[in-house]
């Protein structure tokens, strides 16, 4: 079982490498071809190291340890080694089972770019990094995984190169996650301080260390400190605030590249972090306060953005911050087999979305603004009809998954932190808000779109379909695998080796019959508003409107406050300490140098008879002294 | 009787000195070997001088290696020198000064 452990990673790797060396020489097909053999390969391995997971002793399956650093003298050995259980075990599935199907959906996307193997070998190198991050048995190899993706995310966000935006989107993604991932540093550092250890599993790992409360030693103060940073680490891949402005900038790369790192996979890892640690969040009452309340924050800031949006990646772009911090309120609320279970229901509602933009965007020939869409229902019925679906399970309409997963998370807000349970069931009525908004204005209406392309809609291929049909029946189903209310606990009682579920609420009915009405009111309200919207009143922007639009000027806010004095003194010093200090000294350097060689170079007459003659006169010279001092080498 | 070695000596040395003054002087090529081969002859007879007063025959043969070294010496001279003819129709060295700095 260890060999399946090490194949999740490597044949996407393989994949990667082929497509990334070779890749060009090979045509779309084989190019395609071999991208999507792997994840499916890493798909099928994950597949028999879970089910293994379910039937072994102690749910989890581990990897040999192969040496990787050890530092002579002390306690720190981190090999090389994977652990899947079922926490990771269904991240596991989301992302290689996903990830196929985006493989296959970006088959038809791309066809014709250049940059086709390029960009599938990126693909295949994120599924290769990111199935390292969630099976990492150590936090050093985790942090690999969590910079590896970073830097697939960097690749594939600035894929067009030849776009100015694009690669500024790129820096942009890359630059902010730093910050999260120095504070994720520090947390390690602070964590073998504490623990000695960084391995996560096993008797002596962290994990069994947090648990084992008798042997605990860390005061609260720092296991607060602790749990913040790692937080701060997961806010920055997780796009929450005040970090989140890199991922709706990220919407420039291809839009199956949104679906699969900005909105399925990438993002959650944040959300893993923090599960993962949960027993360590757990310790601190603080730490936990500050998760429900940032990603609270986030979910009604990001809502309140997504209302506003012309963009239709940027209404999901927007409404995937909304939703990543509705499971941090999870997270913050001790929920967090709903918090993973929101993970799981976003990948497939959201991938599915996502493609089904994409399929909108690749029929109206790369349109994305939902100004010049409407009426397009009858033109493109299957991709309508699995949006539609898409639509109704991220409102919170039962009983499609979104309900399910986020009804868990409103209950467990509305028993711990009432305040943040109004944050969550405010960002539950915009999120219905805005995504029928966006499905009225794409597809129902009349058609806003331009003659030309009206008349050349491209449609789409099996391999768009395909995918999309099956993440629409997953969106569907999927909220089934945890329904307390109608008596399903497959998923809790599948995490329940490692996250033991809270009692089940006596409020439930309660919360859940006002989630219902508030969705569906919302959407009414949003069907009711949209339903004949009139071009003329699209291009009027209001105060509140306009400021929601440009997602409440946060990004104006950081240029002000940190990129303005920053430049400031980038400027500064390049002009004093650049240009009149490192470059004066330089200066006086080469100008002596300079200066003796104009000296010199007058000897240099090219007269051959004034070469003899300084010979002879040296060699006079020479001899005399010789002479003179009796001196003849060697004594 | 045989005379004394500082004959040889002085002799050498003037050879030697006429030898530079004309390589230094002259701007013919031609005559520039000549002077070089004045020069070169003034150190043969110091080295046959030395070699007969030490009774050591090093001396002699230093000299035929000199000889023929300068007769190699020559011929490759004389060939660079048609060579730089042929290109610049000059042989001039005042005017052939190409690695002036």
């Amino acid at each position: 079982m260890s060999t399946m452990l090490w194949l999740i990673p490597l044949i996407p790797l393989v994949g990667a490498i082929i497509n990334g060396t070779i890749g060009s020489k090979l045509g779309e097909r084989m190019s395609s071809g071999i991208a999507i053999l792997s994840v499916l390969g890493a798909f099928i391995a994950a597949i028999t190291v879970v089910s293994s997971v379910a039937s072994s002793a102690g749910h989890f399956v581990e990897s040999d340890a192969v040496a990787w650093m050890t530092v002579p003298g002390t306690a720190l050995s981190i090999p090389f080694s994977f652990h899947v259980d079922p926490l990771n075990g269904g991240m596991l599935f989301v992302i290689t089972g996903v990830g196929a199907l985006i493989h296959i959906y970006s088959a038809s996307y791309m066809h014709g770019d250049k940059g086709f193997s390029r960009y599938f070998a990126y693909l295949n190198l994120f599924v290769f990094f990111m199935a390292v991050l969630v099976m990492a048995g150590n936090l050093p190899l985790l942090f690999v995984g969590w910079e590896g993706v970073g830097l697939a995310s960097y690749l594939l966000i600035g894929f067009w190169q030849e776009k100015w935006s694009a690669t500024q989107a790129a820096k942009k993604a890359f630059v902010v996650n730093r910050i999260g991932d120095v504070a994720l540093l520090v947390a390690m550092f602070m964590l073998y301080r504490e623990f000695n250890t960084l391995n996560l599993y096993g008797q002596t790992g962290l994990l069994a260390q947090f648990s084992e409360s008798s042997s605990f030693h860390v005061q609260t103060g720092v296991a607060t400190t602790i749990a913040l940073l790692l937080f701060a680490g997961a806010a920055g891949k997780s796009a929450q605030l005040p970090l989140f402005v890199w991922l709706p900038d990220a919407m420039e790369g291809p839009t199956p590249v949104s679906a699969l790192i900005h909105a399925a996979t990438m993002v959650t890892a944040g959300v893993y972090l923090v599960c993962r640690f949960h027993l360590l969040f757990e310790m601190s009452p603080l730490a936990m306060q500050v998760v429900a309340w940032t990603g609270g924050l986030t979910a009604l800031v990001a809502a309140c953005t997504g209302v506003a949006q012309w963009d239709i990646k940027k209404v999901l772009a927007y409404s995937t911050v909304s939703q990543l911090g509705l499971m941090f309120v999870a997270c913050g609320c001790g929920a967090f087999t709903a918090a993973m279970f929101h993970v799981t229901t976003h990948a497939f509602f959201k991938a599915l979305l996502f493609l089904g933009a994409g399929a909108v965007i690749h029929a109206l020939h790369g349109e994305q603004d939902m100004r010049k869409m409407g009426g397009l229902a009858s033109k493109i019925k299957s991709t309508h009809l699995l949006v539609l679906v898409g639509t109704i399970a991220i409102a919170g309409i039962p009983p499609l998954a979104g309900f399910w997963s986020k009804d868990e998370i409103l209950l467990a807000a509305f028993d711990h932190n009432r305040p943040v349970y109004g944050l969550a069931a405010v960002t539950s009525a915009l999120t219905a808000f805005y995504m029928w908004r966006m499905y009225m204005l794409t597809f129902q209406g009349k058609s806003r779109v331009d003659e030309d392309t009206a008349h050349h809609l491209h449609h789409p291929d099996a391999r768009i379909v395909l995918p999309l049909g099956i993440l629409g029946a997953l969106s569907v189903i999927a909220g089934f695998l945890n329904a307390p209310a109608v008596g399903l606990h497959f998923y809790s009682e599948w995490l329940s080796p490692v996250i033991t579920s809270p009692e089940h609420s006596h409020n439930s009915g309660l919360v859940m019959g006002i989630s219902v009405v508030v969705a569906l009111v919302a959407s009414a309200l949003s069907v009711a508003k949209y339903k004949n919207v009139s071009a003329a009143s699209m291009e009027k922007q209001s105060g509140v409107f306009a400021f929601f639009a440009a997602a409440m000027r946060i990004d104006d806010l950081y240029a002000s406050v940190i990129v303005k004095p920053l430049t400031g003194i980038a400027d500064w010093s390049s002009l004093s300490v650049e240009r009149n200090g490192a470059r004066g000294l330089l200066r006086l350097g080469q100008s002596s140098v300079q200066g003796i060689g104009q000296a010199v170079r007058r000897w240099q007459s090219g007269v051959v008879g004034d070469y003899i003659l300084s010979m002879a006169l040296a060699l006079i010279v020479i001899i005399s002294v010789v002479l003179i001092t009796g001196t003849r080498g060697g004594n | 009787m045989s005379i004394p070695l500082n004959y040889y000596i002085v002799l050498s040395m003037v050879l030697f000195a006429l030898g530079i003054a004309g390589v230094t002087t002259r701007r013919n090529p031609i005559l520039i070997f000549m002077s070089i081969e004045l020069m070169l002859n003034a150190v043969n007879l110091s080295l046959i001088a030395f070699g007969r007063y030490l009774g050591d025959a090093g001396g002699q043969m230093l000299t035929i290696f000199v000889m023929a070294v300068a007769a190699a010496e020559v011929s490759v001279g004389l060939g660079i020198l048609i060579a730089i003819f042929r290109t610049k129709d000059n042989v001039d060295v005042d005017v052939l000064n190409g690695l002036k700095g």
